[in-house]
């Protein structure tokens, strides 16, 4: 056996954890080889104090220490916030995404205008808001407000089941509108895929649907008390966030 | 020299193996795992009365401070350690069924913890070696050179030197602890005694 080998043995010597073959082997090198010797008995020697190392003794105000914590520290619950940082953190972290990609101000209706700002005109809604307001006695009973916006297909029994590149008509509101900005489809101008439902095409029905709701807002400015805008108004920013939530559902 | 003494684990395989390598522990004169004198189960295994709490703390502070001690080379974490390890082991006390087992855990919880401090206080991960040294110098008694110097072997391979060669454990109690095999116990305590031995090397020649 080599020097190298018998050193890989040696602790196993020490312990008496080797067979007898072995055992005999490396005694017979250790013999003749005075540098395994040494190295041997440096080992053994090492082992030998480690092993009388007296066990030490913590200070006795210790255990009065630890029996004063113990009794005024109960057993962490299940619910300890160490144990659910697991699931908080990742919680937060989305809840903080969402936020982040979908702001609301504190009025709580309207989405940030500056989220959108730099969003590129749209054609795929457009907001009408030149009609004439009408009143309450005069409903419009066949008005149908619906909003164009690309997306994926996918057949819903809330929206059309578009044939792919075409876009998605989604109503608005599904009962007749007496609004002062009746929101039109306009499907002419949109781009040819608009309907794959990609995340820059998704973006952009949004920022449509935000422009939507800035010229809704303005009319409904010019008339605060009509109820059926304000109907619209709410229709259309729901239509708008059943959109990001299927943008965000469809992107996991 | 160490004593043949009753185990808590019984007549299984590992505990033959525990009892023929007793020559060994008797060569080296390592204090075995299950050392103290045999008493019956506490009952404090199951409520957490004061009386029971008090003989679980006092036939186990000494070996759960000396590891932290030798894991961590000072006492004041070395207390920390055991405050953690015993205000745990008030709370947990009913969920164990034997001595075996709760020292089993009371070893576990007492190296996570000391490998946690160590990973907390990376810069000081292992102590400088010039410092050992430097330590270890002003000794003259030969197993304070060798405490001396423990605090300078990596974490890893401390652990195994500090559960096998001072704590007196055998190979499959320490695999079992630290869930690793025992071949990889026995190689990183080979390793750990040579590491141990070249630090060593300037001091031994006065040693013998």
């Amino acid at each position: 056996m080599t020097c190298e080998r018998i050193e890989d043995l040696l602790s196993g010597l020490i312990d008496n954890e080797l067979d007898p073959q072995a055992t005999a082997a490396v005694n017979e090198h250790l013999r003749t080889c005075p540098a395994c010797r040494q190295e041997f008995e440096e080992l053994q020697l090492i082992v030998r104090q480690s092993a009388a190392l007296e066990p030490l003794e913590p200070p006795d105000r210790l255990y009065w220490t630890i029996r004063n914590k113990a009794r005024s520290a109960p057993s962490r619950p299940w619910f300890a916030p160490q144990k659910i940082g697991w699931v908080l953190v990742p919680a937060l972290a989305t809840a903080a995404l969402m936020l982040v990609l979908f702001p609301r101000n504190r009025a709580g209706d309207t989405l940030k205008p500056e989220f959108y700002a730099s969003a590129p005109e749209q054609p795929g809604v457009r907001v009408d808001t030149s009609q004439p307001a009408p009143v309450a006695a005069q409903p419009v009973p066949s008005a149908r407000t619906e909003l164009t916006v690309a997306r994926r297909p996918e057949p819903s029994a809330a929206y059309s089941s578009p044939s792919r590149g075409e876009p998605v008509v989604m109503p608005v509101a599904a009962s007749p509108l007496k609004t002062a900005a009746v929101v039109q489809p306009v499907s002419a101008g949109l781009p040819s895929d608009a309907g794959r439902g990609s995340p820059d095409e998704v973006i952009a029905s949004l920022h449509s649907i935000q422009q939507a709701l800035e010229e809704i807002e303005a009319a409904l400015q010019e008339n605060p008390g009509n109820v059926q805008v304000q109907v619209a108004y709410r229709a259309t920013y729901q239509k708008g966030m059943e959109l990001k939530q299927r943008y965000v559902l469809g992107a996991r | 020299m160490a004593v043949k003494e009753e185990t808590t684990l019984g007549k299984t395989p590992a505990s033959q193996f525990q009892e023929t390598d007793l020559e060994t522990t008797a060569v080296i004169g390592a204090r075995p795992f299950a050392a103290d004198k045999p008493r019956a189960q506490p009952a404090a295994t199951t409520v957490q009365g004061a009386d029971e709490f008090a003989e679980i703390y006092e036939s186990n502070k000494a070996r759960i401070y000396s590891t932290a001690y030798r894991m961590l080379g000072n006492s004041a974490d070395a207390e920390d350690v055991v405050q953690d390890v015993f205000i745990k082991a008030y709370h947990k006390l009913d969920t164990f069924e034997g001595r075996s087992q709760l020292s089993t855990w009371l070893y576990r919880i007492t190296i996570n913890r000391c490998l946690d401090i160590l990973r907390k206080r990376k810069r000081q991960q292992t102590a400088p070696l010039d410092e050992a040294m430097g330590a270890v110098a002003r000794q003259s008694n030969t197993m304070k050179v060798i405490e001396g110097m423990i605090p300078s072997l990596p974490p890893g391979y401390r652990t195994v030197f500090v559960l096998h060669d001072i704590q007196g454990l055998k190979h499959f109690e320490i695999a079992k602890l630290l869930h690793i095999s025992e071949g990889a116990c026995k190689s990183q305590l080979h390793k750990a005694r040579l590491m141990m031995r070249k630090r060593l090397k300037p001091y031994l020649e006065g040693l013998r």
